[in-house]
């Protein structure tokens, strides 16, 4: 492409000096040039707009002084004597559902019967407190089942046919032995198993006056002599409810079934080989060992350290020998750290001769190569804006370039050539608008409505106009439309295979944005292309999952099981007009599988295509674990994990 | 609630789903493995150990904040790796897709795009993995560069190989492989406890709230007193073993303490609801026994209580203060650093020292670990927020954080002057860029008050002014510029203009004779200086200072055009050159492919003065189009005028030179 294309897109320079003449003298003295002169003139009296001056990283602020000042030792708890402020320090109570008092107790209920599986052997003894007379269930592992997958590594199975585990007069399995002889079925494949693991998440409840039916989310694990085996199921299970005492299981029905088999000798299929790598490091077993909170409990939250923890990863090859490095954004006040690999496959902390040991919150680092010199330069979203540095080809990186983003915390980068210059431009998702206090650190941004805000931060694209030069964009390329939402992540793709970068942006609290970008110009067409997905987007990954060539979607959201009991029942936003409801509903739904059907529109495959289940998911990712050429997808879960049990 | 230290959507695990052919997916997430309960962030792929499997790092909430997971599939299957480098796209080819087209049954194209940043907060490797099924082999790759609407072929790549792809080469080349001899032992990261034991600096330090505790005969004590020293608030129980301890190291090293002026006050919790009566009589026998030198005294529950309110304010994990906690207060009565757990006497001497250290280093201070701080790049104040939001073309919020600044009161020092004064100048900027001229005035007025004697301010009030059309006050504030600053030749142009449009031409055209000194090469400046030339009347001499122009840039269009326009307009017959007029329009509207309104219209008076007015007539109209096209008003209605001329076959003429 050449250059005039964007040249197009830049807002129009001023005509040169018109020819002047008598006639219109007064407009023909127009001060157009002067502008120039004027500018000339400031910028030799003040600080300018110029490029920043470069820092050049020195050998003497080198990776010394990593020792902790810390010495951990006996400390005592004040909440152990009593010493704690009921109003500081408890959980406000919780509403007050009828559906959710009982999820609780049948939850309760299923977890006895669990941990009844962990002990095969005792099986009979306690049931009759879990089920009632009357209770039945066919097999909850089908007998038929067959094979759907099978390769060297990994094996699935499947029932032939699910409906036929309708509970009835024929069920196999009757009352409490019933209950236990199902359960024992289901162990089979795991009698000689360790780590075994079982969990039942009940995700639906409706109560009447003395019964109880819940849909249940099943799963049981262990690794047995061939390797890690697994079920997953759905069951419908009914209950009895009694005034005194806990629910009784009246009967269980199958409602899916699926079970996978790795095979790998008994060892897992993948190898957590991080201290190999990182472990000969200090700022490894200083830093990156220690959870989040470790050092929320330790660094003033002004500088942005925070619970919740977005802070990324980027791997690349910082200094051109052919292995992928590795770069770890931290929390404010704790220093983001570069790992160079070396060709044993372990890696060394180059973070403070790199220059890029930053102290500053950082969500995001992308490597690429800005001036197209054949080196990885670093563009990085930290607390206050957006900062480039400039790979001197070494991996030493000196910065040449900043930008202050005034109401909202960069979160999510990506890059790509989106006018088809030859080079490289930034998009960066911002989140929630920033604290309005000196500082300007923190978040304070409450999403309005919850289900479809657009009251956040606006997100940024910034043209590459080369020699470090960058330029705020959004505006006049289409891309300010829609960008007030809540956006965690994005991604660019050619979806629609006409030649130039379309960009999916997922937005927490709301619907999503698909830019279609034409010759440079951006159209924000999510609803026509059935992608809006409105829900709590937070991941975009781009793949071919089913191998026609066009490029799917998988976006994560949140599933949860409590947003599901609780979205449905009677009681919730009774009041909500139109589609609030249904859209609370598909909050809840989980993660989105978008089959890209080639005429610019998708298809909303997630719920056949079974991949729905992502809980509270963050990042996601098409990957193609076992080299089959099929795309498989890796979703990372979980919001905050703590010592205490609690979970919705 | 997660602040204090509960779980919210916690101890989920990892998912994985397995594709099974294209149409559904198996969860296999207990069986790779890779169902780890990490509150799990980023996700980026890389085939780090090059056994042709991707291995995966993650990022997690709870640690080790980062794993490997190294793939261990044996499935047999075979891969491709390529990396790709373009050529006239962006080199690192972001954006390329790679179509692998194989032999043999089922899928037999598998599509890769090569991104920059996915998923979430992370990026992958640039190598591009392809996994290929057994019994497949490779029939070609074809790469779709950004903005090339063709793909190019590549047929000499192997599988199972890793392979460097250049745009436009058509030929693959085999990576150079440096040796490898990875071995790397799995284990289970080894992740140790946390505890409550921490040093906090505060580098915003707090006040400490008027605050009371007992003392053991019962009578109330103010905690501080104004003119007081710095302080340390110790909290502790009689039965702490860690709290006696470290009371006793205070003892011992009282006089050394007691030197650098430091008091204490240690305070027992014994009697704080819920650890019972008899623990304060324990407390009591401790302080007597023990002959503490520093102040002892007894906690009550509201001093607890705002003590840990202190801390929450700084710390956002709000979970109670352990003992022993202590609090350095400063002698403005701040709190300048919380101990969670005992601190050495030696740690409380070095605290005293950075207690007068300037901010710079408080944070290498107050974070554990070295680091560097880009927080100075950014100016986050309203002058930053406006000029950032002007960059990005969002104008009103860019005038609504100047409005914050103005309505603060009137800068006092010369770095807040400064500020002031370049938020004026954006401010005029901005107003200049919406065409507000009467309020770009008011802008750089305002500067100027703060700064009467500068000369940018000047003449940018004046070129407001100006643009403002008030020509007769910008002169003054031009001559103002000029008087400090009478060396500047682009000053001397910009003063020169502003007296040509006030029709004082000999002022005017004394200071281009001045600039053009300077800078006797400036087409420019001459052509400014014709300009006023023939404005007064000295058409001879404007005539010759075009053609000067021209002599030295041929290329001069304006030059051109405005010598043109002379030479066919002129009432004085001596000075008319039809023929050369006519010449030098059409090389002015040839240069600019005829879309110069202005410069047709020179075009068209060329003509008529040859007497061709069927193209004079046919040359204005186009003229009349672009100009109305463009919203050029004024020009329009003038051209419409002189097209009735050459309708009537009559050249346009200028009003006879006025007397100089």
């Amino acid at each position: 492409m050449s250059k005039r294309r964007k040249q197009k897109l830049s807002p129009p320079t001023p005509a040169p000096a018109p020819a002047r003449r008598w006639r219109f003298k007064a407009r023909a003295l127009g001060l157009v040039a002067i502008g120039a002169v004027t500018i000339c003139l400031w910028t030799s009296g003040w600080p300018s707009d110029a490029p920043e001056d470069r820092v050049e990283s020195s050998p003497a602020d080198g990776p010394t002084a990593e020792a902790p000042r810390l010495r951990d030792e006996g400390v005592v708890d004040l909440a152990a004597i009593g010493l704690v402020s009921p109003e500081l320090h408890v959980e406000p109570e919780k509403r007050n559902w009828q559906s959710e008092a009982f999820s609780d107790a049948a939850a309760e209920q299923l977890k006895r019967l669990g941990k009844l599986l962990s002990t095969p052997g005792k099986l009979d003894v306690a049931l009759s407190k879990l089920a009632t007379d009357e209770f039945h269930c066919g097999p909850l592992r089908p007998k038929a089942l067959e094979t759907v997958f099978d390769d060297a590594s990994i094996r699935v199975k499947r029932p032939v046919e699910v409906s036929s585990s309708e509970p009835s007069a024929a069920a196999s399995f009757r009352g409490p032995a019933g209950l236990a002889g199902a359960m024992r079925e289901l162990m089979v494949p795991l009698s000689e198993a360790t780590r075994v693991r079982w969990k039942f998440k009940v995700f639906r409840v409706s109560v009447t006056e003395d019964t109880a039916t819940t849909a249940v989310l099943f799963e049981l694990s262990g690794r047995n002599s061939q390797g890690d085996y697994q079920q997953k199921a759905t069951w419908t299970c009914q209950w009895r409810r009694r005034a005194h005492g806990p629910p009784l299981l009246r009967a269980i029905k199958l409602l899916d079934y699926e079970e996978s088999q790795a095979k790998s000798a008994g060892r897992p299929l993948f190898a957590d080989c991080t201290e190999a790598v990182l472990g000969g490091n200090a700022s490894y077993r200083q830093q990156l060992v220690y959870g989040v909170d470790h050092w929320v409990g330790r660094i003033e939250s002004r500088y942005g350290i925070n619970i919740s923890s977005w802070e990324g990863i980027a791997v690349a090859d910082v200094n051109g020998d052919g292995l992928d490095d590795l770069y770890v954004c931290q929390g404010g006040g704790l220093p983001n750290r570069l790992f160079l690999q070396k060709p044993d496959g372990t890696a060394i902390d180059i973070s403070a001769i790199a220059g890029v040991d930053w102290w500053d919150q950082t969500n995001s680092a992308l490597f690429v190569d800005l001036d197209n010199d054949g080196d990885q330069d670093l563009v990085l979203g930290l607390s206050l804006g957006l900062v480039v540095m400039e790979n001197n080809g070494q991996g030493q990186f000196s910065l040449v370039w900043s930008r202050f983003i005034p109401e909202a915390m960069p979160i999510s980068l990506c890059a790509a050539d989106f006018d088809g210059d030859g080079d490289l431009d930034i998009y960066a998702c911002c989140y929630s608008p920033r604290a309005r206090d000196a500082k300007r650190q923190n978040f304070m941004g409450r999403p309005i409505p919850y289900h479809d805000a657009n009251n956040a931060g606006r997100n940024v694209l910034l043209r590459n106009d080369r020699n470090w030069r960058f330029t705020n964009v959004t505006l006049q390329v289409g891309l300010d439309v829609n960008n007030r939402r809540f956006s965690l992540a994005a991604s660019w793709e050619d979806y629609d295979q006409d030649g130039d970068m379309d960009l999916y942006v997922a937005n927490d609290y709301g619907r999503n944005n698909l830019y279609r970008n034409d010759g440079g110009h951006f159209t924000d067409v999510a609803a026509e292309a059935g992608v809006e997905d409105i829900s709590a987007g937070m991941s975009v990954s781009w793949g071919d999952y089913n191998g026609d060539g066009w490029m799917d979607l998988y976006v994560s959201n949140m599933w949860s099981s409590a947003g599901n009991r609780v979205t449905y029942q009677r009681q919730f936003q009774p009041k909500a007009g139109g589609s609030v409801r249904s859209d609370l509903q598909r909050h809840a739904r989980g993660n989105s599988l978008f089959m890209n059907l080639g005429d610019g529109t998708f298809h909303d495959v997630s719920v056949a295509a079974g991949v729905t289940m992502g809980r509270w998911a963050w990042g996601s990712k098409f990957l193609d674990l076992n080299n089959d050429g099929w795309q498989d997808i890796l979703v990372a879960n979980g919001f905050i994990t703590q010592e205490d049990p609690g979970d919705l | 609630m997660i602040t204090r230290g509960r779980s919210f959507s916690g101890r989920e695990r990892n998912c994985v789903f397995l594709n099974t052919g294209g149409e559904r997916f198996a969860d296999v997430s207990a069986a790779t493995g890779l169902d780890l309960i990490d509150d799990g962030r980023a996700v980026a792929l890389v085939d780090w150990d090059h056994d042709g499997d991707l291995d995966i790092w993650i990022a997690n909430r709870t640690g080790p904040r980062v794993r490997l997971l190294r793939n261990d599939q044996q499935s047999g299957n075979h891969f491709l790796a390529l990396r790709l480098q373009g050529t006239t796209c962006n080199r690192d080819a972001i954006g390329a897709r790679v179509e692998l087209f194989l032999t043999g049954e089922g899928n037999r194209k598998v599509v890769r795009t090569l991104t920059a940043g996915d998923g979430f907060v992370s990026q992958s490797s640039k190598w591009l993995h392809f996994g290929i099924a057994r019994g497949r082999t490779i029939e070609r790759v074809a790469v779709h560069w950004p903005g090339q609407k063709t793909a190019e072929e590549f047929r000499d790549v192997l599988i199972d190989g890793r392979w460097h792809i250049v745009q436009g080469t058509g030929t693959a080349v085999a990576a150079q492989q440096q040796p490898r001899d990875v071995k790397l032992t799995p284990s289970q990261p080894a992740v140790p406890a946390s505890t409550d034991k921490a040093r906090i600096v505060l580098t915003a330090p707090l006040a400490l709230d008027k605050l009371e505790y007992e003392d053991f005969s019962g009578q109330r004590q103010p905690l501080r007193q104004d003119g007081d020293g710095p302080m340390l608030i110790t909290l502790w129980a009689s039965w702490c073993r860690p709290c006696r301890k470290e009371l006793k190291e205070f003892s011992d090293a009282y006089e050394k303490l007691s030197a650098r002026h430091l008091r204490i006050v240690a305070l027992c919790t014994e009697a704080i609801e819920g650890s019972g009566a008899a623990g304060l009589s324990a407390a009591r026998s401790y302080v007597e026994d023990s002959r503490f030198p520093f102040s002892m005294g007894i906690a009550t529950g509201e001093l607890l209580r705002s003590l840990t309110l202190l801390h929450h304010a700084a710390i956002r994990r709000e979970r109670p203060l352990p003992l022993p906690s202590s609090f350095l207060v400063d002698r403005q009565g701040r709190v300048m650093a919380i101990y969670k757990g005992s601190v050495s006497v030696e740690q409380l001497m070095r605290e005293l020292d950075h207690l007068k250290s300037p901010p710079d280093d408080m944070l290498a201070e107050a974070f554990p670990f070295a680091g560097r701080s880009a927080m100075s790049r950014f100016s986050v104040d309203a002058l930053g927020s406006a000029q950032a939001y002007r960059d990005g073309g969002y104008l009103d919020d860019a005038r609504a954080e100047l409005a914050k600044m103005f309505s603060g009161p009137a800068p006092q020092s010369a770095p807040a002057k400064r500020r002031r004064i370049q938020a004026y100048h954006l401010l005029g900027q901005i107003e200049r860029e919406q065409k507000r001229y009467d309020r770009m005035v008011g802008a750089y007025q305002k500067a100027l008050q703060l700064l009467p004697s500068d000369p940018s301010l000047h003449i940018a009030l004046a070129v407001a002014l100006s643009k403002n059309g008030q020509p007769e006050k910008a002169e003054e504030h031009f001559r103002a510029a000029l008087a400090s600053t009478p060396e500047s030749p682009q000053l001397m142009m910009m003063v020169g203009r502003n007296y040509v449009q006030l029709g004082k031409f000999d002022r005017g055209i004394e200071l281009y004779r001045s600039a053009l000194e300077r800078l006797p090469k400036s087409d420019a400046i001459r052509i400014d200086l014709a300009f006023a030339l023939d404005s007064k009347g000295d058409v001879s001499a404007a005539i010759e200072q075009y053609q000067r122009v021209l002599k030295q840039n041929a290329n001069s269009l304006d030059a051109a055009n405005n010598l043109a326009w002379l030479y066919a307009t002129q009432s004085d017959a001596n000075h008319r050159n039809a023929a050369e007029a006519l010449k030098l329009a059409r090389q002015a509207c040839k240069t600019t492919e005829h879309q110069r309104p202005g410069y047709l219209d020179t075009l068209a008076a060329a003509h008529a003065a040859n007497g061709d007015f069927s193209a004079a007539v046919k040359v204005a109209r186009d003229a009349i189009l672009l100009a109305g096209g463009s919203g050029q008003q004024q020009l329009t209605e003038i051209l419409q005028a002189r097209l009735q001329l050459y309708l009537a076959k009559k050249p346009y003429r200028e009003p006879a030179a006025r007397e100089p």
